[in-house]
């Protein structure tokens, strides 16, 4: 039997390049026709169904090519398809996405969701699919009232022959282009013929989010299901020592221990039964790769890193490096930031169901590309023999963008021959996560006579997110996850040198809310600040000077300085810090306010621009910016893992806190308009929060951070 | 040993056949498949599997069903009725308050309890009821939205 392996074919074949950029995170040129249409202009039909049902009642569905993780891209793209085909947004319903290469991203050429792509990766394609959509439903019309397709339009769902009024709906032209040639080139409705883009509409799940309706991972009911919970060695890399099945086996309801890659599952007939049996278990684990290591070694390992030379690789230099020999002054700065967890609030499940000849799964996932081949590999089926059902995601963040809850459950269905729904605890999440890297960041800097960067040196020491998640996509160059943020800035610094050490400590490192940006924009705007408090000028105005090759940058710079009056004086125990991002094609700019206190400081406000370009939804992207700073915030008071004998120490909200509603400042967005090409809104407005409050705290308190959290 | 319950959820009687010591939480969903009550912590911390219990809110990962018969158990499921929404889920509507959605039951629920109470509760009565954790950051939505159900906003100003 062969085993389609799916993502590197894809990659291949849309010949995605790693140069200048995270594959999740840079802006490649737009795959300008649908997959669909990839496959050749002259194809017979077109995959009406796979975008758009209709069913008896009238109800027109759209399926979204995208999993909704709460970022709202289902909504956004339920948008842009309804302005297109003419459909009515508010009768509407959204289907989460089956497993088809229709919905392969443009931009990965693999159905994933995640680097803030759904919105600007699907802009074009997506009206492709909406227009072509439009233009067969009206043929289906014209054929049937005998009429000229270009006398017909569509609206509200209905087609529409403009001379007589006629008028009928979708659901009375759907089943015609089914078999239909679809258009050559379908034509776009000009900007100001759309009805909805541009518009704060409320989000379409938001009815089935608040009575409890809305089918997330966890909920999925099947009959004859298990339900399973694992447990997995706490040393990163170590393996099952000794259990006691027998024990495990006498808890009522328990039925089956089954192993997994790195632990133990406990199958019983409900979740509670399944814990209870797991802790009966007596289950140990030997050896790993992080055994005895504690949070010391470890950023001991990148103070190391730092320091080593051999294995320090360029990432970026330009100009001449020589250049701050002859400078009065330079500067050297260390910087700090741990490892973070993702804690989603629905813990990491999948459910898999999985025969002789057949798998189906259900999975919370922005991965359906890959958890469709995960499943392939361990029950060697073909591609067609595997179903995937995305549900609604309860948080993405990134984490479920990997397979190891998929691999577990699709292992435990086939070694059970049943539908098995496997669960984490909360204290699996926390333990079993792909963490945010750890990093250590070393800038020398030497400064002219007016404080600006004469010459800028910047050593990285941090692990690659690449390297165990898709290695085939690093090539030649280092992951340039690892120095996202650093390696290029908006900054006019004509003499740089950017290195990264890469080390691999057994911790495993994924992709968590604006991946290396959340580090390196926290480093970089805090060394900014540095400098621009050593040459005594005014931090916004400092990072002006150094913003005037970058228009866009410096527009949302003004205008967030702007917006929170920055040049008004606050009293003596109040501070402003600035901080500046330009991520996943987008620009963001933030100013905090805290007030120093006598155990410490309170952030007050955080007013937030963003340019974004073209925008779909502006209450999505003001919602999306207020999520992303509040989940930099959490990281950034409170965000840290620390590791004991191995293992990491945090197990729950109660010693890895999230903030709750009494601690989150004010905050306001304001959102840049402009006709530039959309640019990500999940991820963009994290990085800036956690320097913007650092440097905040400096101007309030003369305190300076130089490692997060700031506590 | 598993035992049999009678239970009152949602004004309806559920008997079930488990052991007394199963989180209510559980019981909702593994055997009466109300799957709007989430799991998230299992500590009783993040208030993701709130429900009302005799009108109360209660953390029901925590609560061991035999400790609930003979009392009345609200579940978001319990909200709507043939009249509609309740006018907390309209509010929420209204303020387009979920992101994710997945504490929102718990959110909805803390806030039913908390009006009921403080029908035009003050910033510090919200901070104190409202502890339900949410890590997509919906916080001054909710916020909005339990003004707008306690009539102390309007629509307009909500959105």
């Amino acid at each position: 039997m062969k085993i389609d392996n799916l993502s590197r074919r894809d990659f291949l074949k849309t010949g995605l390049v790693t140069g200048g950029g995270l594959v999740l995170g840079f802006s490649l040129p737009l795959v300008n026709k649908a997959q669909a249409r990839q496959e050749g202009e002259e194809r017979a039909t077109y995959p009406v169904a796979a975008w758009l049902q209709v069913d008896e009642a009238g109800v027109v569905k759209f399926v979204t090519p995208v999993s909704e993780m709460g970022q709202g891209s289902q909504t956004s793209l339920a948008m842009i398809l309804a302005d297109e085909a003419g459909a009515d947004y508010h009768a509407l319903q959204v289907l989460n996405p089956p497993n088809n290469r229709v919905f392969n991203n443009p931009m990965f050429g693999m159905q994933a969701t995640g680097g803030s792509t759904s919105v600007r990766a699907w802009w074009v394609p997506l009206r492709d699919v909406g227009a072509t959509l439009r233009e067969m439903l009206v043929a289906s019309a014209a054929k049937q009232w005998n009429v000229k397709a270009a006398e017909c339009t569509t609206q509200d769902s209905y087609a529409v022959h403009k001379p007589s009024g006629k008028k009928l709906h979708f659901k009375d032209l759907v089943n015609a282009t089914l078999d239909m040639r679809p258009p050559v080139k379908p034509k776009l409705k000009d900007r100001s013929e759309y009805r909805y883009i541009g518009k704060s509409l409320t989000r379409i799940d938001t009815p089935a989010k608040v009575t409890g309706e809305a089918q997330f991972g966890m909920d999925v009911v099947l009959p004859g299901m298990l339900i399973a919970t694992v447990k997995q060695s706490p040393v990163f890399g170590g393996e099952v020592d000794s259990y006691n099945e027998a024990a495990a086996l006498k808890v009522p309801g328990v039925m089956a221990v089954v192993p997994v890659d790195n632990g133990l599952a406990v199958v019983a007939k409900n979740y509670w039964q399944a814990t209870k049996g797991m802790a009966a278990l007596e289950l140990k684990f030997k050896g790993g790769k992080t055994k005895g290591k504690d949070t010391a070694a470890f950023e001991k390992q990148l103070d190391d890193g730092l320091a080593d030379d051999k294995n320090a690789r360029t990432v970026v230099s330009h100009g001449d490096l020589s250049a701050g020999k002859s400078a009065k002054q330079t500067y050297r700065m260390k910087y700090t930031a741990p490892f973070l967890a993702h804690t989603t609030m629905e813990p990491m499940n999948a459910t898999a169901h999985v025969t002789d000849d057949f798998c189906e799964l259900w999975l919370p996932t922005q991965s359906q590309t890959r958890s469709v081949q995960k499943a392939l590999e361990i029950t060697r089926l073909l591609l067609d023999e595997v179903k995937l059902h995305t549900t609604y995601l309860g948080g993405g963040f990134g984490r479920r963008a990997e397979t190891d809850f998929v691999a577990q459950a699709v292992t435990v269905s086939e070694a059970m021959g049943a539908p098995v729904k496997l669960i984490w605890s909360r204290e699996e999440d926390i333990k079993h996560d792909v963490y945010r890297p750890a990093a250590a960041s070393a800038f020398n800097i030497a400064v002219d006579k007016d404080g600006y960067p004469l010459s800028w040196k910047n050593r990285v020491c941090t692990s690659s997110i690449m390297q165990r998640y898709a290695p085939q996509w690093i090539g030649d160059k280092p992951d340039a996850s690892m120095t996202e943020g650093a390696a290029e800035t908006q900054y006019r610094i004509t003499n740089q040198l950017t290195e990264v050490v890469q080390i691999d400590n057994g911790v495993p490192v994924g992709f968590w809310r604006s991946v290396g940006n959340s580090l390196h924009c926290f480093f970089v705007e805090s060394v900014i600040d540095e400098l621009a408090h050593h040459a005594g000028k005014d931090p916004y105005q400092y990072r002006r000077h150094l913003l005037s090759d970058s228009p866009r940058a410096l527009n949302v710079l003004d205008a967030v300085a702007k917006a929170a009056n920055w040049d008004k004086s606050l009293a003596k125990n109040r501070g402003r810090g600035i901080a500046l991002t330009h991520s996943f094609g987008s620009y963001v700019a933030e100013v905090a306010e805290v007030t120093a206190m006598a155990d410490g400081f309170k952030v007050d406000r955080i007013v937030c621009v963003v340019d974004c370009g073209i925008y779909i939804n502006p209450a999505i992207i003001k919602q999306q910016m207020q999520s992303g700073i509040i989940y930099g915030l959490t990281a950034a008071l409170k965000g840290k893992i620390h590791f004991k004998g191995g293992a990491v120490v945090e197990s729950n909200f109660h010693d890895y806190p999230a903030l709750q509603m009494h601690e989150i400042p004010e905050i306001e967005v304001v959102i840049i308009e402009n006709n530039e090409n959309p640019g990500g809104y999940g991820e963009p407005g994290t990085p800036p929060v956690a320097p913007a409050v650092a440097n905040a705290v400096f101007a309030a308190m003369g305190k300076r951070y130089r490692s997060l959290p700031l506590s | 040993m598993a035992s049999k319950l009678s239970l009152t959820i949602n004004g309806e009687s559920h008997h079930v056949d488990v052991e007394p010591d199963t989180p209510l939480l559980w019981v909702l969903r593994d055997e009466l498949h109300l799957n709007g009550t989430k799991f998230s912590c299992g500590i009783g911390v993040c208030g993701a599997c709130t429900v009302l219990l005799d009108g109360e809110p209660v953390r029901s990962c925590l609560l061991p069903v035999s400790a609930v018969a003979g009392q009345s158990v609200l579940t978001i499921e319990g909200l709507k009725t043939k009249q509609g929404l309740h006018r907390v889920q309209q509010a929420w509507i209204d303020a387009d308050v979920p992101q994710c959605g997945y504490c929102q039951s718990g959110q909805i629920l803390s806030a039913v309890a908390l009006l009921e109470q403080h029908p035009k509760p003050s910033d510090a009565q919200i901070n104190q009821s409202m502890t339900n954790i949410c890590r997509c950051g919906t916080y001054p939505e909710v916020r909005k939205a339990v003004y707008l159900a306690a009539g102390m906003i309007t629509k307009e100003t909500a959105k």
